[in-house]
């Protein structure tokens, strides 16, 4: 994937699709992490939550299924389960 | 040499043999028609442009025919023609001369992918582009038309024409397309422009082009630097605002607006994203072209103060 970042936001294409989405920072980090590495949530809220230094898992828990489930809808990423 | 020292018979003789190569732009279009009334839409609205030398290589050769069998007397036709294929559906040969403008669009938009093409307006002062990107009806060209009317030089009200290596934009510097209310509304505001005769009933409605101004034409060698991403938007009786726009979603508007974005693949997405980041990003809401000239004057005032 390439990436462009301007001020809080971030653009990413994705070579395979050919699509191009504009991710906030949040949504960023789990595609950025993801690229890198198969992960389920809880490890990837792990790696998400130090690198945000969030220490509020519940909210992170709950801000992190949204973007997962909204990334799912548009194809960006994909369960193996 | 240009096409108006031709003269009307010259032209005519060149235009039934295929002899007739217009430069506009980086491209030479030649053109060939035995239809009556392309010759004397091209006289009124290309007098300015540059032909070149009937055996030179054209990067593009069109032919509009005249349609075949019974279409040749009754309800006439016209058939579009490019390389031996015919694109596009006929349609009746009052629809020429539109015709010609739409397939020399559709021409470029689909062979020249040497550059990053975006489906906008873009027009230049002091060297800086604004890129006007928007959807048909949004009144993108018709505020093109008002803009170069007001001391903005234009590079293209269809298709902003990127290079790759460096990402200046290339004029095309073509006649205007103008339809509906649009034609009235720039001849009151511009009663100097000069448009061909209107074309009515095709699918855009009711269609003329306005005459590129012939300093514009002659700089059309002069590419510009992206400054500024626009989108306008037409809304009645609103006072004109600009308000600034996210860069990262003025990148995916642009890209959804460009004919070959994802064909370029990362050039496309590494271009794109250059551009962006050399510009400031505005959406633009007016109803008054005075007021939309106005604020985009202050953009150039404002760039050129700080170069």
């Amino acid at each position: 994937m390439c990436w462009k970042r301007f001020d809080d936001e971030w653009v990413v294409f994705d070579e395979g699709s050919g699509g191009t989405l504009v991710a906030d920072p949040l949504t960023a980090a789990i595609l950025m992490t993801l690229e890198l590495n198969k992960l389920d949530q809880t490890d990837l809220a792990a790696l998400v939550a130090e690198d945000f230094q969030i220490t509020d898992h519940e909210q992170l828990q709950t801000l992190l299924q949204e973007r997962i489930e909204s990334l799912m809808g548009m194809g960006w990423i994909e369960s193996e389960s | 040499m240009i096409l108006s020292a031709l003269g009307e018979q010259e032209l005519l003789k060149r235009l039934t043999q295929g002899a007739l190569v217009i430069r506009s732009g980086p491209f030479k279009f030649r053109i060939s028609s035995t239809i009556e009334n392309i010759a004397q839409d091209l006289d009124v609205l290309y007098a300015d442009y540059p032909v070149c030398n009937p055996s030179e290589f054209a990067d593009f050769n069109l032919a509009l025919e005249q349609g075949v069998g019974v279409r040749r007397w009754w309800r006439r036709q016209v058939r579009f023609q490019f390389d031996g294929l015919y694109p596009f559906e006929p349609l009746p040969i009052s629809h020429a001369y539109p015709q010609l403008e739409w397939a020399m669009n559709w021409c470029i938009s689909t062979q020249a992918h040497f550059y990053l093409m975006l489906h906008s307006a873009v027009i230049e002062r002091e060297g800086f582009a604004a890129i006007m990107p928007a959807p048909p009806g949004s009144g993108k060209s018709t505020l093109c038309a008002a803009l170069v009317n007001r001391g903005w030089r234009l590079l293209s009200d269809e298709l902003a024409l990127i290079s790759l290596p460096d990402q200046l934009i290339f004029p095309l510097a073509r006649p205007v397309g103008l339809k509906n209310d649009s034609i009235d509304i720039i001849k009151a505001y511009a009663p100097n422009a000069l448009l061909n005769r209107v074309t009515h009933d095709t699918t855009k409605g009711s269609v003329s082009h306005m005459k590129a101004s012939p300093d514009h034409v002659n700089r059309m060698n002069e590419p510009a630097a992206p400054r500024w991403i626009v989108f306008p938007k037409y809304v009645k009786n609103s006072p004109a605002e600009l308000t600034a726009y996210s860069k990262a979603h003025s990148m995916l508007e642009l890209g959804r607006n460009a004919f070959n974005y994802s064909l370029l693949g990362r050039d496309g997405f590494e271009i794109l994203s250059k551009v962006v980041a050399k510009s400031d990003c505005y959406q633009l809401v007016y109803s008054e072209f005075d007021e939309a000239v106005s604020i985009f004057d202050s953009l150039a005032l404002k760039a050129a103060s700080k170069d």
